[in-house]
């Protein structure tokens, strides 16, 4: 097999994947050369500049099953979840009152200033709009707050960036009090964070939240999205250079090792890793060994 | 010269500007024809082989059509790429983007914030640069702060400038985040190295004894700089200008961080409006869209940087090309 593998991938898979990169160098005998640039960025650099990469890890599956597929790839896998949190800096205001029960009446105050990516290029961006959505959503009868909260959580937000990877340093420069990504990022990053309640987080991919998830809509310039459980998609381009490594990644993050990288860096994975039925011929037999096929998980379609 | 051919006969008679168009012309002509048969490597050698002729046809010199077929090498390295890219691009998308309101934003912007980075960077600079030609003790450590903001990356720029400015730094009270305030710093730190450097150098080419004569007859350094010394620097001000200019225009890291969109006030629509800058307009273009969509917008914003140059440089330039010495 090749001696050297490319992967593009999204910024919030940094971490684990720099964490899984010197063992998996070490026991497959491989350098590893990835590229993190978002999962709209590592998209289009296959699509539209015509590159090849031996594995493409993205943040929504969707990505890889409406751009992706056919003309790129036939095949996909969904590795881990992760669900979206509030981050914010011992010195923020109101950081001594926030907390789960009461995050949205903090974040409401005057002269708070809310941080998210932007709805239009980074999929982080749009599901922060949708956390916010959700809280005035009915589930089982209750919401988190009215309409009216929502529109002042909307009025003290600002999109300051097109990649969340920049959001903490413009939080601890002190020009934002408060950012919403993922919880990978804000339970590693040393500073405190809110952990949100599951019907405003995105996190559980069951028919009974994803029919509530649903409920939420951003427009941007870029189409019209649609809530739904954060499910990260994996995938070994038709372009790749050197698929068998690729499919070695892919394999590696199904085992009890790789599992065990998503988690230490805040990632929930996902056991067995999923397939969809109809590509299932598609892949590869190391991957189909540690995956199960299906034809939606939970309600999202595959 | 008397030794050298001497075939300024053909410029005589023929005349400097028709010249100028026929050649021109004739680089279309030649660069359509390769780009259509799909082999632009003719077109480079054309390039090349044209430049080596006329030069060798209107002056004669070894020594000038040496340096101008070495020169037309770069011209090559840096035209052809920049021509492919015309080449590439789809007429009626560029149309559709041409007439797009978002646009025009977008372009005004980004002409106008790089301006305003360009002035600050002269009003500050062209002082400084006036006392670095003068000299002063410890001076090579103001020159290398001065130079140090060339090589930070520019996202690392971007944080400086917000951990300096603004909310966590030394003006509390004014917020840079998304503001046209923090664009404007953004842009003025990666291009002011190039408004003080192309000044200063004008500064020390000035004959030192012009300025003494001027004090002499009984001006004093206001006056000095104000009716000598500064008008003779005034094109090495306006390239400087220019540079901070161009450079404020293709940044796109640290205005990413720090200004990702601002509102400012636009007057064909006469109120607020908000927008990106340019490359990071094209940017999310290309993300949302693909290369064919940021590809027309990005060709807008050359051809709108390419006319502003041709005019300043129009407006700026000494004519000794057409018709100083021989």
């Amino acid at each position: 097999m090749a001696d050297s593998m490319t992967i593009f991938h999204a910024g919030s898979l940094a971490p684990p994947f720099g964490e899984a990169e010197p063992a998996f160098e070490d026991e497959y005998g491989v350098d590893v050369n990835r590229e993190a640039k978002g999962s709209v960025a590592s998209t289009q650099k296959i699509t539209q500049q015509g590159r090849s990469a031996d594995v493409l890890g993205v943040s929504d599956f969707r990505l890889i099953r409406n751009r992706i597929l056919p003309d790129y790839g036939d095949w996909y896998a969904i590795f881990t979840t992760n669900s979206m949190s509030i981050q914010y800096r011992q010195d923020s205001p109101g950081a001594d009152d926030i907390s789960k029960d009461n995050w949205w009446e903090v974040l409401t105050r005057d002269d708070v200033t809310i941080g998210h990516s932007d709805p239009a290029v980074d999929p982080g961006g749009y599901r922060a709009v949708m956390t916010q959505q959700l809280g005035k959503e009915e589930f089982n009868g209750e919401r988190l707050y009215d309409d009216s909260t929502y529109q002042a959580l909307r009025d003290n937000s600002v999109v300051p960036t097109g990649t969340e990877t920049n959001l903490e340093g413009q939080l601890e420069s002190g020009e934002l009090d408060y950012v919403m990504y993922y919880q990978s990022i804000s339970s590693t990053s040393g500073k405190p964070f809110i952990d949100l309640q599951q019907e405003v987080d995105l996190s559980q991919a069951t028919s009974e939240y994803a029919e509530h998830y649903a409920k939420a809509e951003v427009e941007t310039g870029s189409g019209t999205f649609t809530g739904a459980p954060i499910a990260y998609g994996i995938t070994v381009p038709s372009v790749a250079e050197a698929p068998g490594r690729g499919a070695q990644w892919i394999e590696y993050f199904a085992t009890d090792a790789g599992r065990s990288v998503l988690e230490s860096q805040g990632l929930v994975p996902v056991d067995p890793i999923v397939v969809p039925a109809s590509g299932e011929d598609a892949v590869p037999d190391r991957v189909m060994d540690v995956a199960s096929a299906q034809s939606n998980l939970g309600p999202l379609e595959l | 010269m008397a030794t050298e051919t001497d075939t300024r006969l053909v410029r005589d008679r023929v005349g400097t500007r028709p010249l100028v168009v026929a050649f021109i012309a004739l680089q279309a002509v030649a660069f359509a024809g390769a780009y259509t048969y799909g082999r632009p490597t003719w077109y480079a050698y054309f390039m090349v082989g044209s430049t080596a002729v006329t030069a060798y046809v209107l002056d004669g010199s070894s020594f000038t059509v040496a340096t101008a077929t070495v020169g037309s090498l770069l011209t090559v390295a840096l035209g052809l790429p920049l021509f492919l890219f015309v080449a590439r691009q789809n007429p009626s998308l560029v149309a559709e983007k041409a007439t797009d309101p978002g646009v025009h934003r977008v372009l005004y912007l980004g002409v106008y914030g790089p301006l305003l980075a360009a002035v600050l960077s002269l009003a500050l600079g062209v002082p400084l640069a006036h006392l670095l030609a003068e000299g002063f003790p410890g001076q090579p450590f103001v020159e290398s702060l001065v130079d140090l903001p060339l090589v930070v990356p520019h996202s690392v720029a971007g944080i400086l400038i917000l951990f300096g400015f603004g909310q966590g730094g030394a003006f509390p009270q004014f917020s840079v985040l998304g503001t046209m305030t923090g664009m404007v710093l953004a842009m003025t730190f990666v291009s002011a190295p190039y408004a003080v450097n192309a000044t200063r150098e004008s500064f020390e080419a000035i004959d030192n004894r012009l300025e003494y004569a001027s004090r002499i007859h009984g001006a004093n350094k206001w006056a000095t700089f104000r009716r000598v010394t500064g008008p003779l620097a005034l094109r090495g001000m306006v390239t400087g200008g220019v540079l901070a200019w161009a450079r404020a225009v293709s940044e796109f890291g640290a205005v990413a961080v720090v200004a990702y969109s601002v509102s400012f006030f636009y007057p064909p629509d006469g109120g607020e409006v908000t927008a990106q800058h340019a490359p990071v307009f094209v940017y999310n273009t290309y993300l949302q869209g693909g290369l064919a969509e940021s590809g027309a917008v990005a060709f807008l914003l050359l051809a709108v940087s390419a006319v502003i140059f041709l005019i300043v440089r129009y407006l700026t330039d000494d004519n000794s090309a057409t018709g100083g010495m021989p």
